[in-house]
Formats: structure tokens, C-alpha cells, sequence
């Protein structure tokens, strides 16, 4: 049995996305280097620094099949609150911080047609679950949560295609690139109406935050870069919209 | 720790593997004292290392901490390498067992802090100017890390040398003691796990990329 060609493209893309970062080499090799040369001298200071390294570390621990579920979590909350609490059990904890996130999505969203998914919703979580029954038995139990309840978190009555999502910001960001600010903003207005709740939703809004500097719209900007930042204060892009056209808080009006 | 001799034969357009075969054919050799530095071998696995840390299911945030675990183990642990499966997959080795234990006290420090969720995003500083490309590799990453979450432990630890990493499933038989065999037909198992989740993932998210 062969993988797919889409299954290898997803293989394929990830894989660029897998290796660690310049920074993070440099910063590990360091470490690492450090440790093993101080370490057979001086072994106290190699424990010392293993337990905070393992402290730090331990304090944000959280698997990538967790922040999944956090993600279908907002995702499913956004379709109903049937799906919320049907796959509450794995991870309770989230739906509390997650909450707050998905009133503010409300406001910034002009969600056409938000509560008709919700029947959907407990349709795919009892489909997965009667289908996938090894997905809930799978060892290291805090990180197989994710998956387990990732597939069945989109109540969306259509997929929304991630393709077509990314065709529709490339282009307003190649606008804006190109020195039209406005024509981005007017695309990415396409993507809200098009993915209200698409996948991409985030970059739309960090894309819309670029182009309203661009555009002159400080004060716009910063209240866009206020709410993608309430909303998804750990993103990766997060650094870059604070620091969009405003000084490094954008909390200040 | 001698330096072993650099004897495979190099293809010219594929440096990284070169390096790898490298060490392959050295640790072929009966002396187990035969192996590379310890830098040379750091600076080979890194990033290998860091990418089996994170599909073994460490987060992001996670993942260089343990890595430098998995290598202050290995430099601990060199001795004990006696050549009868590959450096790398020794080393995978060492990194599966390192993993676990982060698991365990990962598992432990949630339960003493009440599972907050805080922090459980990460930044990952954004590298290119493309947000996007970004975002679709940040994208891929979740997707397949999601789904080798959800697979059972053997199947996925073979599919991700196998598959994920091109180890000839002959050096996977010798460095987890299995049969050739048996070797094949996990993978085999562990690609139809791989579809199904991969399928269903898809299907619920409109993961359409191609």
C-alpha cells in the first residue's frame, strides 16, 4: 500500500516546515555544547541547569494534539454549543480560556448564517466516534486527545477549501505588496464574505492589519491589531501585527 | 572519541544525505569506539532529532529543550552504541526514550497546574515575508502531526522512519530486532492507519492542498 500523491504533498510540505529555526539551532547547539563540555567538569552545574530548562519548559508544556484541540474547539464553538460539549471530556480545561475568544470572534466576524450548523455538529462527533474507535484508545493519553476530537470539530456545512483561501489572501497580499493597500483590503472583505469562519481566518486579519497601515488607516489598524491580538495573542503573527504601524503596544490608542 | 573514516562512496548533488550515509558505513564497523565526534554527530541529527521530537508529539514550545536532552543522552550514552543498527536509528532510539519521559512529567506538570491553557500556543517567529506560505506549512505541520498523534506508538514509530525519514526498512529490522517481515507488514498497517486519519481529517476540514 503507497501514500497518495496528496498525502505525500502533505508529507512534502510539512516537511519544510518541520526543521528547527536558525535561532533555535544556534541557541540549542550552545546549550548543548555547554553541557557536555562543563558537564563531565562540573556536574552540579549541568543538573542545575537540565531542572530549569525542565522547569521552563514543563510550565508550557502542551502537545501539538492539544493546541488542535483548542483550534476545534474554537471551531466547533463557533458552529454550536452541542459540539463544545460533546468533546469536553478529553480537555476541559481549554473551553474556559477559549470561551472569551470566541466573543470576540463574534464581534470582529460578520458571520452570515452562524447557528445552522449546529445539528451538524453532533452528527460528526457520534459518526467519528462510531467509526474511529481506536482513535479514543491510542496510548499517551493527553496528546491523542486532539486528533481524536480534531476531525469531528468542523460543523462547517461546507469544507471550506484551504486552497481557495490561500489563493484569495496571496492575492491581497501580492496587492499590498504591489503598493494597493486598498484593492488587499477589498479582497480580503471577499475572504471574510467567502471563509466568514475559514481556516485562514487569521492571517486574513493580520493581512487586513498590514493593509490598513498601508492604506493610512492607523487608527483603524491598531483597533484591527487590537482585536487579532485578543484573539490570538500566541500566533505566529502575532509579533509582526504588534508591531504593525504603531509602537510595541498597541494596546495604547 | 576517534573520528571515524570517511569512506562511503558521495552523491553529488545530495550533501545532507551524504553526510548520513557517512556515518552509516562508519558505524558498520566492529569497533564500536569507531564512531564520529560527538560535534560531528550533533551537527548531523540535529535536525533530525528535533523533527522526531515534535511527530513523537512534543509541542513546539517543547521541542528544543528536549532536544538537548535527547543529545546530552546520546554524549552520556556513546559508550554503550555498539554498532548493531545505525547511529541514526540508535539515536532515534535515545530520542524515543527521552520523549517519553518528557511525556510523563509534561502530563504531571499540567496536572499540578490545573491544565491551563495559557501558554499552550506558541510564537514561532515568523522567518519569511510570506505570512501565507507560512501559514500553509504551519498548516501541513499541524495536519501531520495531528494525524501521527493519533496513531498507535508501533505503527507510527515505523511509518516515520520508514516513511517519514526513508530508513530502509532493513536497518528498522536490526535496530528494533524485528524481523524484515514483520517490519513491512507494520508499515503496511501503519499506512492504512495513516490514510484513514489523513482521510478524515481532510474530509472534516476541507484539507484540499495539492
Amino acid at each position: 500500500m503507497d501514500l497518495s500523491p496528496d498525502e505525500l504533498d502533505l508529507i512534502a510540505i510539512a516537511r519544510e516546515g518541520e526543521d528547527p529555526s536558525q535561532a533555535a539551532r544556534k541557541r540549542m547547539r550552545a546549550n548543548v555544547m555547554t553541557r557536555v563540555g562543563v558537564g563531565a567538569a562540573a556536574g552540579a552545574t549541568v543538573a542545575t541547569t537540565t531542572a530549569a530548562a525542565q522547569a521552563s519548559s514543563s510550565a508550557v508544556v502542551l502537545s501539538i494534539g492539544t493546541k488542535l484541540t483548542l483550534g476545534a474547539v474554537v471551531l466547533g464553538a463557533l458552529g454550536g454549543g452541542g459540539y463544545v460539549a460533546a468533546t469536553s471530556s478529553p480537555a476541559p480545561p481549554p473551553l474556559a480560556v477559549v470561551a472569551p475568544r470566541i466573543l470576540d470572534l463574534t464581534h470582529e466576524v460578520d458571520m452570515p448564517q452562524p447557528p445552522a450548523t449546529e445539528p451538524k455538529a453532533t452528527e460528526v462527533v457520534q459518526q467519528a466516534e462510531a467509526s474511529e474507535p481506536e482513535a479514543s484508545v491510542v496510548p499517551a493519553a493527553p496528546s491523542a486527545s486532539g486528533p481524536a476530537a480534531g476531525p469531528a470539530a468542523a460543523p462547517k456545512s461546507k469544507p471550506s477549501s484551504i486552497k481557495d483561501e490561500l489563493a484569495l489572501l496571496r492575492e491581497a497580499q501580492q496587492r499590498l505588496n504591489g503598493g494597493n493597500p486598498d484593492e488587499a483590503l477589498s479582497m480580503l472583505e471577499d475572504h471574510q464574505r467567502s471563509h466568514p469562519d475559514g481556516r485562514l481566518k487569521q492571517e486574513r486579519m493580520a493581512v487586513r492589519v498590514f493593509a490598513l497601515c498601508g492604506a493610512g488607516r492607523r487608527a483603524e489598524a491598531r483597533a484591527a491589531a487590537r482585536r487579532f491580538l485578543a484573539e490570538a495573542p500566541n500566533s505566529p503573527l502575532a509579533p509582526r501585527v504588534a508591531r504593525a504601524c504603531t509602537e510595541p503596544t498597541p494596546e495604547s490608542p | 572519541m576517534a573520528r571515524a573514516s570517511r569512506t562511503a562512496v558521495h552523491s553529488e548533488d545530495e550533501p545532507s544525505r551524504l553526510r548520513a550515509s557517512d556515518v552509516r558505513e562508519a558505524t558498520r564497523v566492529e569497533n564500536p569506539a569507531d564512531v564520529p565526534s560527538f560535534d560531528a554527530i550533533y551537527d548531523q541529527h540535529v535536525d533530525f532529532v528535533y523533527r522526531s521530537v515534535r511527530r513523537l508529539g512534543v509541542a513546539e514550545e517543547a521541542a528544543e529543550d528536549v532536544t538537548q536532552e535527547v543529545f546530552i543522552t546520546v554524549h552520556r550514552k556513546l559508550d554503550t552504541f555498539e554498532g548493531r543498527s545505525s547511529l541514526k536509528t540508535w539515536i532515534f532510539g535515545v530520542a524515543h526514550g527521552v520523549v517519553r519521559n518528557h511525556r510523563r512529567s509534561a502530563k504531571r506538570a499540567r496536572e499540578r497546574d490545573g491544565g491551563s491553557t495559557e501558554d499552550m500556543e506558541i510564537a514561532d517567529p515568523i522567518t519569511g515575508n510570506d505570512p501565507l506560505r507560512q501559514a500553509e506549512r504551519s498548516e501541513a505541520v499541524q495536519i501531520l502531526h495531528a494525524v501521527l498523534d493519533a496513531m498507535d506508538e508501533d505503527k507510527r514509530e515505523v511509518f516515520l522512519l520508514a516513511d517519514l525519514e526513508k530508513v530502509p526498512p532493513a536497518e528498522i529490522a536490526s535496530f528494533k530486532g524485528m524481523k524484515l517481515f514483520t517490519v513491512y507488514s507494520r508499515l503496511r498497517a501503519a499506512r492504512a492507519q495513516f490514510k484513514k486519519l489523513a482521510s478524515r481529517y481532510r474530509t472534516t476540514h476541507g484539507w484540499r492542498m495539492s
